[in-house]
């Protein structure tokens, strides 16, 4: 099966892939397609123009140019793929013995390698064509000379990869041999890189076939390759067009259907495939309202009603936000709790309007501050003099520009959300910094982002982002990759800003020591729904879930020896988002789950203070 | 104003000695090529004096004359000398005829073409791959895609034929061949510009994608900076960090280009002596130059990755990436 789909789901690859083997039948099968020679030399049909007796008509001494352009093919052809396939030998055995010995011998080879590797493969091949005298065997030697390093590091570095991965080191413990684990293990795993080397090395080789040929050191006569034939028309390109034109679309065409079939292989290839397409850069802005003061006033921060995300992926509709309402009011923060793949990040990119233009389909009512967001949305966000959303990525060091100084990054921001000049965004940038508690201000100001910690970063993202004087900050796992005592420095500047900004915030988590520490309320995110919320200090004391009991009782607790807190771990696992049933989405998971769960979907139960769960059994337990 | 660090110390120190590595790196390469060079001047059949008009008399006057009559490893020490004193060797053919006055004849012309396709591709390959990579999967995207993917497949002979068939003898726009004048200086810098210019794209194109991925345009996106200021600070600046991984192959793209986009328009540059010299026969000649091409491109190699280490803020300098 995994054979067939790339097949089907890329014409492309299907289309350079038949026009390839066209071609390849053509070079092998053209000189018996016609009665002609292509040495046969007819000085009474000389400069014939295609046709019948001739489709590709003949050139000046007469010859047939059909059997001379698929001859002239083939030749082109067996030099590309001899190279290739010799560079990928040698690149094979030498990579792979150089990764799988290692040490000082890989040492020893990657240094002549490096030294090798310095001499432009084109001179090579010149040089050698000059020394052995132009023809098929010089011009492979050439080409192969150097041509299998790229190969053979490839081949080496995949080979280290692979060693260190589990199956290998299972098999060398098992007791295989060195060179079985080489042939069944690692071999199999470094196979699709080379793959797409081995159809871009071909092209390379034709291409330079028909360039030697052009400057004179070319297949030696009567032999002829496409870049002889292209060389010989140029000379009657002006009498005699298709001399020229059809070695050349020959020669060009296959190139092309080379290097797609090598692109849309590497593509396919690409781990980073799985990934959503980033999001295209259209203009466009979103229109967060102006919104006079006096509506502000009491209102919600935030509502979101009935938000539903979902993505088209190539399995179907995967539904990753279904139908959550929540408020956030001023200056409280929400903490948004679940386990990876809830959805929870989902939710927070949907709010700012950085969801994947492509493939994504939003619906429901976001309000801020009582006015509404439209969903999605395009492009940069305008938030020239209004009310401000801002986001802090879990990844501190990938949510800065490695390239832009720290500072420059905040002042950049202060310039544009309010209009400062550069000298003025400078002082307030300092201020900023000092607000965020980053010591030395100024040498951080200068640093690039890899120059500072992963705390220090952090800090410099949310001064980027209270430049902006928001009103509603989503903190998206701020301080997943932080660590504790950072941590809660963090949240403690957090809760802070709170206080003296009246800053919203959108809490994301799947810690839920943190969400329980330092949240004023906290919303429970299962399979994309909200499963219970409630006060944090109400719905951390008193789950009513199964879900969020679940959660709370796999927590480990330092009373360990007490076997009331034996450890719990939830049985089963999150559900396959493409197959959820109407009802419930933990009722399989779920210890007390009744047999209607899964089809009908379960009730809001509101309980005091704001406290609410989404469960039958909880509705049941609450009538007895 | 740069504030004093006290890892700066310890880090040139460091770089000094990656610098002094691939310094000796490059210096073994030069001598393999040399040494690959000489030895392949003894394999050559014949010997540039062995032809029967010339008498016993004369030739070994010649071989005194050249050299060639001490021990082979007396040639090979003259033959370095020569090379690292910058004499790349006679013509055995044409006598008096040197490759430094071929070098000092067309390496100007060469270098100026050079130069001019250099700027056409960074020009042509930034808004090309730019265009693409912002419109991801759009018509524009699938066009500048397909025209980059054609740019990497038709050899650069090919093109430069089909140019000068249109827009020369068709169309009349340019002269057909020459190097008179500034309007000839067009085609063959268009023509040698579109192999670095598709490639260029295809590089920026796929670095934009991935720059797009990344949080922190997602962070410049929220800070609301205007279009331009994304674009050029924190999509471009990132993206063209891998392109410039591309530089050194490019020297070397436009160079070996050079030999027959001189040849078929007539440029008086070095590329068109060299193949001339091949054409001839005259190998002398011919390793000379190569032996000038091979040197000049490791040289520039060596430079453009040096250059590289300098202008990404996250590799210091010369080799070693921070993790």
């Amino acid at each position: 099966m995994a054979g067939s789909r790339p097949l089907k789901s890329s014409p492309l690859l299907l289309t350079s892939l038949l026009f390839l083997i066209g071609i390849l039948t053509l070079a092998m099968l053209g000189p018996w397609l016609s009665p002609f020679s292509p040495y046969e030399i007819d000085l009474t049909q000389t400069n014939l123009p295609p046709g019948l007796a001739h489709p590709f008509g003949t050139d000046a001494l007469g010859r047939d140019l059909f059997v001379r352009a698929w001859g002239g093919a083939r030749i082109s052809l067996f030099v590309g793929f001899a190279a290739a396939l010799i560079d990928l030998g040698l690149g094979l055995m030498l990579g792979g013995l150089a990764g799988y010995i290692g040490g000082k011998w890989d040492t020893a080879f990657m240094r002549s390698v490096e030294v090798l590797y310095g001499i432009p493969y084109i001179m090579v091949v010149l040089l050698l064509a000059v020394i052995l005298g132009p023809g098929v065997f010089s011009l492979i030697v050439g080409m192969t000379l150097t041509g299998w390093i790229p190969m053979a590091r490839l081949v080496r570095g995949e080979v280290f990869r692979a060693k260190e991965e589990d199956f290998v080191l299972a098999a060398t413990a098992m007791g295989q041999g060195p060179f079985r684990i080489l042939l069944w293990h690692i071999l199999p795993n470094v196979m699709s890189p080379v793959l797409v080397a081995l159809t871009l090395t071909i092209p390379q080789a034709v291409f330079l076939e028909a360039f030697l040929a052009f400057i004179g050191l070319g297949v030696p006569l009567p032999r002829a390759s496409l870049g002889t034939l292209i060389t010989e028309g140029a000379r009657e390109s002006w009498y005699y067009p298709w001399q020229l034109f059809i070695p050349a679309t020959i020669l060009c065409s296959t190139l092309l259907a080379f290097n797609t079939l090598g692109d849309t292989l590497r593509d396919m290839l690409d781990p980073k495939r799985g990934e959503p397409a980033p999001r295209p850069l259209v203009r466009g802005s979103v229109n967060i309202p102006e919104i006079p003061p006096e509506k502000t006033l009491g209102a919600p921060l935030l509502t979101l009603e009935q938000a539903c995300v979902r993505f088209l992926t190539p399995r179907g509709e995967l539904p990753a936000i279904r139908e959550v309402s929540l408020t956030l009011q001023p200056g409280e923060m929400l903490a948004l709790v679940g386990e990876s793949g809830s959805g929870k990040s989902t939710l927070g990119r949907s709010i700012v309007g950085l969801l994947p233009k492509k493939g994504s389909l939003v619906s429901g009512k976001c309000l801020f501050m009582g006015q509404e967001l439209r969903l999605p949305r395009l492009g940069p966000l305008d938030q020239l003099g209004k009310p401000k959303l801002a986001m802090v990525f879990q990844n501190p060091l990938g949510s800065l520009n490695p390239t832009m100084q720290a500072g420059k990054q905040v002042a950049e921001a202060l310039v544009s959300a309010r209009m400062l000049s550069w000298a003025a965004a400078k002082d307030e940038a300092l201020h900023l910094f000092k607000e965020v508690g980053i010591q030395n201000q100024r040498r951080c100001f200068f640093a690039y982002p890899h120059e500072l910690s992963g705390g220090m970063r952090q800090r410099v993202v949310f001064a980027v982002m209270l430049a902006l004087s928001p009103s509603l900050l989503i903190a998206d796992e701020p301080t997943t990759a932080l660590d504790v005592a950072t941590q809660a420095r963090i949240l403690a500047l957090l809760t802070k800003l709170k206080t003296t900004r009246g800053l919203g915030v959108l809490f994301i988590t799947h810690n839920l020591a943190l969400a329980k520490g330092w949240a004023d309320r906290v919303s429970v995110l299962y399979a994309g729904e909200i499963v219970e919320e409630g006060p944090s200090r109400r719905l951390f004391q008193d789950p009513r879930h199964p879900y969020t009991k679940g959660l709370l009782d796999s927590i480990p607790k330092l009373d360990a020896d007490n076997p009331d807190n034996a450890l719990f771990a939830l049985p089963g696992s999150p559900p396959d988002p493409y197959t959820l049933h109407k009802g419930c989405a933990f009722a399989p998971r779920c210890p007390v789950a009744r047999p209607y769960c899964k089809d009908e979907p379960a009730p809001w139960v509101t309980l005091e203070d704001g406290h609410r769960a989404r469960c039958f059994a909880v509705k049941e337990a609450l009538l007895l | 104003m740069r504030p004093a660090r006290s890892k700066v110390s310890l880090q040139s120190r460091g770089s000094l000695w990656r610098l002094f590595g691939r310094v000796i790196v490059m210096l073994a390469t030069l001598w393999v090529v040399a040494t690959f060079t000489f030895l392949g001047m003894r394999l050559i059949p014949g010997d540039p004096f062995s032809d029967p008009k010339v008498t016993p008399q004369v030739r070994e006057n010649l071989y005194r004359k050249y050299g060639l009559d001490k021990p082979l490893y007396k040639q090979y020490v003259r033959y370095l000398g020569n090379l690292s004193r910058l004499d790349f060797g006679v013509s055995y053919v044409q006598l008096g005829r040197s490759v430094n006055d071929i070098i000092a004849q067309g390496f100007p012309v060469s270098a100026e073409l050079g130069l001019w396709a250099l700027l056409l591709a960074l020009f042509w390959g930034t808004l090309l791959g730019t265009l693409a990579g912002l419109h991801h999967e759009g018509r524009i995207d699938r066009y500048a895609t397909f025209l980059a993917a054609l740019g990497v497949s038709v050899p650069s002979f090919i093109l430069a034929l089909f140019f000068q068939h249109v827009f020369a003898f068709r169309l009349g726009l340019f002269p057909v061949a020459g190097w008179e004048g500034g309007i000839a200086r067009f085609l063959p810098a268009l023509t040698l510009s579109i192999l670095p210019a598709a490639t260029i794209a295809r590089l920026l194109r796929a670095s934009i994608l991935d720059v797009l991925r990344q949080d922190y345009i997602q962070t410049a996106r929220i800070k609301g900076l205007a279009h331009t200021r994304l674009l050029v600070h924190h999509i471009l600046r990132n993206a063209a960090l891998s392109v410039l991984t591309y530089l050194g192959p490019m020297v070397v793209n436009i160079t070996t280009g050079s030999f027959v986009i001189e040849t078929i328009f007539n440029v008086p540059g070095l590329g068109k002596h060299y193949v001339q010299s091949i054409y001839d026969r005259d190998y002398t000649l011919v390793m000379g130059t190569t032996v000038f091409y091979a040197a000049l491109l490791i040289v520039a190699m060596f430079l453009v990755d040096i250059a590289y280490g300098l202008l990404d803020p996250r590799i210091r300098a010369f080799g070693a990436k921070e993790r």
